[in-house]
């Protein structure tokens, strides 16, 4: 049951936390490429920012597959059946969903950070 | 399902039942939303010198607090509902119940009234404090109406018994009110702000 858990709150949370980290990383980058110093270190915001998606994209896809593993072995399990084995089934299905949008946003996000990429004094 | 049978089931209930949990899913998600909202509001403030604009009256302080105070209030027979109906006691859940939406509506009321009211004052397509604050307001009395229509599903099924579907109906959407409670005390502070 142990291992069902952890694979329950990693498929649950592991994508929102990689594209919030994702996300407020980049601001950091955004920042630190734009200001006066950080121009003469020569920061490539393009390898950056792809980097910070690729590593993201990794978790987020890792989630999905533990979330997908988790409803495979639960597949019996009715959606109303009461917990935990309830609740695990509950959340594998919202997991599911849930990680396809945080792909996405985490897409979005490196692909309106490289398009857009520029500093505004 | 009787009474009874759903008393039973709630008492030999071992682990939170998934309504619940989804109710906790779909909080984060409004959390998000508010955050961001309240993140946006003071984004904005921060890169402008007058905030609001000139033109704009600052916001009142003392009704806001008053009404919210009175909204949080209503945690008290939202709370007791909860567990009058989980010993059972169907019809005193019901009047707690009945109580606190009589509350809640005229708090809606009176919000709906003061920001209707504010609208022309901050003309939110003028201004980006006149659009994120009706924006942020609105947001939140939205979040308080579809409390109430809950509140109103839950007194109808309740009128005719108690089923432990029901009962999870019960605690689940106590649950989204705690939520709006807070809700409302970081708004109402957003609010509030300029005249602090």
């Amino acid at each position: 049951m142990r291992r069902l858990e952890l694979l329950q709150w990693f498929g649950l949370l592991g994508a929102p936390l990689a594209w919030t980290a994702q996300f407020l990383a980049g601001i950091a980058i955004a920042g630190a490429y734009c200001a006066p110093a950080g121009r003469r270190w020569g920061i490539s915001i393009e390898a950056w920012q792809i980097a910070l998606a690729a590593a993201a994209g990794t978790v987020a896809v890792c989630a999905q597959l533990s979330a997908l593993t988790l409803y495979r072995e639960l597949r019996d399990v009715h959606d109303d059946a009461p917990g935990p084995r309830g609740r695990l089934h509950f959340f594998s299905v919202a997991s599911l969903v849930g990680n396809l949008l945080f792909i996405t946003l985490i897409t979005l996000t490196v692909v309106g950070a490289v398009s857009h990429a520029g500093c505004r004094s | 399902m009787s009474e009874v049978h759903a008393l039973r089931v709630e008492r030999a209930r071992e682990a939170k039942p998934n309504g619940w949990w989804g109710m906790a899913l779909f909080v984060a998600t409004e959390a998000t939303l508010f955050g961001t909202l309240i993140g946006t509001y003071f984004y904005l403030r921060f890169n402008v010198v007058r905030w609001p604009p000139p033109g704009v009256p600052d916001p009142g302080v003392a009704l806001p607090l008053i009404l919210t105070a009175v909204l949080v209030a209503t945690a008290l027979p939202i709370h007791t509902a909860v567990s009058a109906a989980r010993d059972g006691h169907r019809a005193r859940a019901w009047w707690l119940i009945a109580l606190a939406l009589v509350v809640q509506t005229g708090y809606f009321a009176m919000q709906v009234h003061l920001l209707a009211d504010d609208i022309p004052k901050v003309d939110p397509q003028a201004s980006s404090y006149g659009s994120i604050y009706v924006t942020l307001v609105g947001a939140a009395h939205a979040h308080v109406f579809v409390g109430l229509l809950l509140n109103l599903w839950l007194l109808a099924r309740l009128a005719t018994g108690l089923t432990n579907y029901r009962l999870v109906g019960l605690r689940v959407i106590a649950f989204y009110w705690y939520f709006v409670y807070a809700v409302s005390v970081a708004v109402v502070l957003t609010q509030i702000s300029p005249a602090l």
